[in-house]
């Protein structure tokens, strides 16, 4: 049986980077109203977004429709999300995604977003955490963002990994430029 | 489950050294002639940056007949070291091998076995070597990142010579190399004027210190 354990955690590992990522959706049993005025008393996560209280600005666009804006310096907007809520039996579904901010960071965070998905998702996956918890009357669980973590760190791996690359080059040249330099000053 | 365990070690084993075998390095499926040409272009700076230790050295390529490409290493004007790669025909390219002196301890001059009082080159020399002429023959840079650890497990580079593992286990010829090496990167190369295994003396200093 303890032969087994290797081959589950590598299932579960499999698992959790090889899943299929969709926005985050939950279906909750209330009225999607009652739903959309639980979400605009609902802020963004503050462990995830930095902030004790993360800048943010929320607003409704229409009446199936939630959205955030996490703002920066200037109340700059740094990225956007969308909640949106479909009727589904008795209760909501809630589907949560993560959008390119409007403003002059669009096109470097879309193009961003596009490279790098991997943040994005796990941004997005923190808001549907805390509207889930929300919604259902629990206290946001940081330990069910541990897939969305997982993939954001091994995703971050081959980057990590070209920085260090491209360090060494430059310590390297700068090294041998130092040699020429005490050739070229040779006694 | 312990014969089992012993059977797939053999196996590994068997299939490991059967693998190694059959890459043995120095055959390359080049013309001899284009083959000497590029080894005569090889990156001797790029293998001096990477391998020399604190002194000043110079490299002078050297053949001395059509099958050998080497190089003699000088140190105002004094020779301190010298190699040859050696350039054998063959029906498919050339087969390379090296002529490297003897050393004073047995073996070859800087194979990791020999103590200087005034090293001039990393050791062991080998290896560093066959990078040399991989590098040579793919017409590319010499890269010190491509030596494996385990062929050069004490130089295999001064950057990635983890400190806390070689504290305590280098050789005083090992250790001068490296003070050596750390004296040149910041642009203070060492002289074979001063003591063995000393820095250049400033000459700011009271004659009586740099005695």
């Amino acid at each position: 049986m303890l032969r087994l354990i290797p081959l589950f955690v590598a299932a579960v590992v499999a698992a959790l980077l090889f899943m299929p990522q969709g926005a985050p959706t939950g279906v909750y049993a209330m009225p999607p109203a009652q739903a959309l005025a639980i979400l605009d008393r609902t802020e963004l996560p503050p462990s995830i977004f930095g902030d004790f209280k993360p800048a943010m600005r929320h607003w409704r666009p229409d009446d199936a429709t939630s959205m955030w804006a996490q703002l920066g310096d200037g109340d700059i907007e740094l990225q956007r999300f969308r909640a949106s809520l479909t009727p589904e039996g008795e209760g909501v579904r809630v589907r949560v995604e993560a959008l390119p901010p409007k403003g002059k960071l669009h096109d470097e965070a879309a193009a961003s977003q596009n490279a790098d998905p991997e943040y994005a998702e796990y941004l997005t996956a923190a808001l549907a955490e805390q509207i889930d918890a929300k919604l259902t009357g629990r206290a946001f669980d940081p330990k069910r963002l541990a897939p969305a973590f997982a993939r954001l760190q091994i995703a971050s791996i081959p980057r990590i990994r070209r920085n260090l690359d491209a360090g060494a080059k430059v310590e390297e040249k700068h090294t041998d430029d130092v040699i020429e330099d005490a050739y070229a000053h040779e006694k | 489950m312990r014969f089992r365990s012993i059977c797939a070690s053999v196996l590994i084993t068997a299939t490991a050294a059967g693998c190694s075998s059959s890459a043995r390095w120095g055959h390359y499926e080049i013309p001899f002639d284009e083959a000497r040409a590029r080894l005569m272009k090889a990156d001797i700076v790029g293998f001096r940056n990477a391998r020399q230790c604190g002194y000043l050295i110079h490299f002078a390529l050297n053949t001395p007949d059509p099958q050998s490409v080497g190089w003699v290493v000088t140190y105002k004007e004094r020779i301190v070291a010298k190699f040859f790669v050696r350039l054998t025909p063959t029906e498919s390219g050339v087969d390379f091998d090296f002529n490297i002196p003897p050393g004073q301890n047995g073996g070859e001059i800087y194979d990791g076995k020999q103590t200087y009082d005034y090293p001039v080159l990393l050791q062991p020399l080998r290896p560093a070597l066959q990078e040399l002429v991989d590098s040579a023959m793919t017409r590319r840079p010499f890269e010190w990142q491509r030596l494996q650890e385990e062929q050069a497990p004490v130089y295999f580079s001064f950057n990635a010579i983890d400190s806390s593992k070689t504290t305590g286990t280098l050789s005083k010829t090992q250790n001068s190399c490296l003070e050596g090496r750390q004296g040149l990167e910041r642009g203070k190369p060492w002289s074979m004027d001063d003591p063995p295994g000393f820095p250049p003396m400033d000459p700011a200093w009271p004659k009586q210190a740099r005695q």
